[in-house]
């Protein structure tokens, strides 16, 4: 598959020295193309989370390569991944990870403040990439203020923001209920769809997992 | 984000925590604060001190003395002197002529030479009140005259003037300064014989106040136009006048290279100057050593508050790991996270300098009536401590440089962060 958008080569992943040394990755060959949608699922332990922080340059592999339209992340500066971070990719975390301190728009303007964009253009977009998680009238509320379900929202938000080509999303739907799960995953895959974005999920939830164009299982550090 | 952004979010975390940022910001006033009075207070004991002198001698003077006096050619190999009708008098001291006012006249900066005679008045006093005893110097013509407490500085030609001292106004019997101008005093002075007690002849001086001289440490005489205390030297010593050295007025234009030449080429003219500057250079060496010794029980305290930034920074980096991590995760390069909490240092920094400074400048009325009342008394003018713009601006941006440094470590450690070990702490 030479038009893939991520891709790994003999994936390997190692934490601790010597004694302690545990193999999170042994050898993953990976490949995932443009507006496709892959769950990665496993036990915990297994290494998926690993698996998306190396594919999300987050974190460096031991040995083996991921490549991010065809640039490979072991040869950029921490700069650069940090770049690609801001502009490519988009994050959906467990815990939301929201700001208690910043509004809702300000949250969702994060990746752009970070990015220099003027404060203006930034809310501006913010305000935009609300209206797709129907969250506009609470631009203005606390983060904190939030349900688990809005807050995840406005998560989802915050990774489109930026206009990512792919999203990562780890355990999004971990921390909510299956009511207020099932309207988060919805929303994820009508952006998916709509706006052809390419979407990583780790995910234990066998619905969420189904609804992926494919389905990654991860077992002591290998693809089953 | 722009480095104005950075020091905006900085500045803004420190309101996280408000009464960490109070306590290390308050660490740093301490510091900022004394040495800020110290500067204050170094200054105006300068400007003091510099208006004390003034009752000797002004800017752009000098006093000239012979070098023979401590160096003579003419001396012979046991160290006896030479006769010499010219220079000499029987107790070996050499004292000038009006060739050695010529000469020193002559040198490149010097605008004029005036002998100095010394007159010993027997009392000065005011109408048929005590008699005092008296100091009388002379005034030479000179380009600035000493600050006055009243009246007006008169013409060093004008015969018939006096500058009082400001301790002989309640002592004379004058209600104020104001009261003594335009009165008339009186100086008693003898010619005195060889044997002891002897008195050959005496007269009296009237004089007008024609100004009230500011108070000083150490009260100096009255002052006359150089041309009376000629006359009386001359009435005292019976026209036999003697003058052990020179008053200068030197060109106030001139450069220290050019004083410096001045200097030398009177030295090989067989003179020794002393100028102003050479004067107040020795008082000002006591003070900045004083400075510089209180400076540096500031410059602890700063250590010590330096330390402080060190530990509240550390805490912040530990407090919001997770915000650093997620920051990170969102793209934000190592130089960002390290920009932001080096601007929060600063921030305290800056804070710390600018409470220090103001604290000092506040309480600066409170500490100048004191020191007024006390130490200081009778001192002309309503402040002692000065607040130089330059001085005060540069403690501040000292305090500023210091959270620069102490914030280092902590920034440092905090843009070294693992994103991910960063969003899995709690």
């Amino acid at each position: 598959m030479t038009n893939a958008l991520l891709q790994t080569n003999q994936l390997h992943k190692t934490y601790g020295k010597r004694d302690t040394a545990y193999e999170a990755l042994r050898g993953v060959d990976l490949s995932i193309a443009p507006g496709e949608s892959v769950a990665i699922v496993g036990k915990s332990g297994s290494g998926k989370s690993t698996l998306m922080h190396l594919l999300a340059g987050l974190d460096t592999a031991t040995s083996g390569s991921v490549k991010v339209g065809g640039h490979d992340l072991g040869h950029m500066s921490e700069g650069e991944l940090s770049s690609l971070r801001n502009t490519k990719f988009g994050f959906i975390f467990q815990q939301f990870f929201l700001q208690p301190r910043l509004t809702v728009l300000e949250n969702v303007a994060l990746p752009l403040k970070i990015a220099n964009i003027s404060v203006a253009e930034s809310n501006r977009r913010a305000m935009e990439a609300l209206e797709q998680v129907e969250l506009t009238d609470k631009a203005k509320n606390r983060a904190t203020d939030l349900s688990g379900g809005q807050k995840q929202r406005v998560a989802i938000a915050r990774a489109l923001v930026a206009g990512p080509e792919v999203i990562f999303a780890d355990e999004p739907t971990g921390n909510l209920d299956t009511q207020t799960g099932h309207t988060v995953i919805k929303l994820l895959f009508d952006l998916h769809r709509k706006r052809h974005i390419t979407l990583v999920v780790v995910t234990h939830d066998a619905d969420l997992a189904k609804l992926c164009d494919r389905t990654i299982i991860i077992k002591d550090g290998k693809i089953q | 984000m722009k480095l104005l952004e950075y020091a905006k979010t900085g500045s803004s975390n420190l309101a996280r925590s408000k009464s960490r940022t109070f306590l290390t910001v308050t660490a740093i006033l301490v510091g900022t604060f004394t040495l800020a009075m110290v500067t204050a207070l170094s200054q105006g004991v300068r400007h003091y001190i510099d208006a004390q002198i003034q009752a000797y001698g002004q800017p752009n003077t000098m006093s000239v003395q012979l070098k023979a006096n401590t160096k003579d050619e003419r001396r012979s190999a046991n160290n006896v002197l030479e006769y010499d009708p010219t220079h000499s008098a029987a107790t070996g001291t050499v004292y000038m002529t009006d060739a050695d006012v010529a000469a020193v006249k002559k040198a490149a900066g010097v605008t004029g030479a005036y002998p100095v005679y010394k007159v010993n008045p027997d009392y000065i006093q005011a109408g048929s009140g005590k008699k005092y005893v008296v100091q009388l110097q002379a005034n030479y013509p000179t380009a600035n005259n000493p600050e006055v407490t009243a009246g007006k500085y008169p013409d060093p030609a004008d015969k018939t003037a006096i500058v009082l001292p400001y301790a002989y106004i309640q002592t004379l019997g004058f209600a104020s300064a104001a009261d003594a101008l335009g009165k008339t005093v009186t100086v008693g002075l003898s010619q005195a014989g060889d044997k002891p007690g002897q008195v050959l002849r005496s007269e009296t001086v009237q004089f007008k106040v024609a100004a009230v001289a500011s108070d000083t440490l150490h009260a100096p005489g009255a002052t006359i136009s150089y041309l009376e205390q000629a006359d009386l030297a001359s009435y005292q010593t019976a026209g036999k006048l003697k003058a052990e050295g020179l008053f200068a007025t030197t060109d106030p234009n001139q450069t220290s290279a050019q004083t410096a030449s001045m200097k030398s080429a009177l030295d090989a003219g067989g003179y020794s100057a002393q100028t102003f500057a050479d004067e107040t250079a020795h008082f000002n060496t006591v003070i900045n050593m004083v400075q510089l010794g209180l400076s540096a029980f500031a410059g602890v305290a700063l250590l010590a508050a330096a330390l402080g930034i060190i530990n509240t920074l550390l805490m912040a980096v530990l407090e919001r790991t997770q915000e650093v991590g997620l920051l990170k995760a969102l793209g934000m390069r190592p130089r960002g996270i390290f920009a932001i909490f080096l601007s929060e240092a600063v921030s305290i920094g800056f804070w710390g300098g600018v409470a220090g400074v103001g604290l000092a400048i506040a309480i600066g009325p409170l500490i100048d009536r004191i020191l007024l009342k006390s130490v200081f008394k009778g001192f002309p003018g309503t402040h002692i401590l000065l607040y130089p713009a330059t001085d005060m601006i540069f403690i501040i941006a000292g305090a500023m440089a210091l959270g620069l440094l102490a914030g280092t470590l902590p920034a440092l450690r905090a843009a070294r962060l693992d994103p991910i070990t960063a969003l899995r702490h709690d």
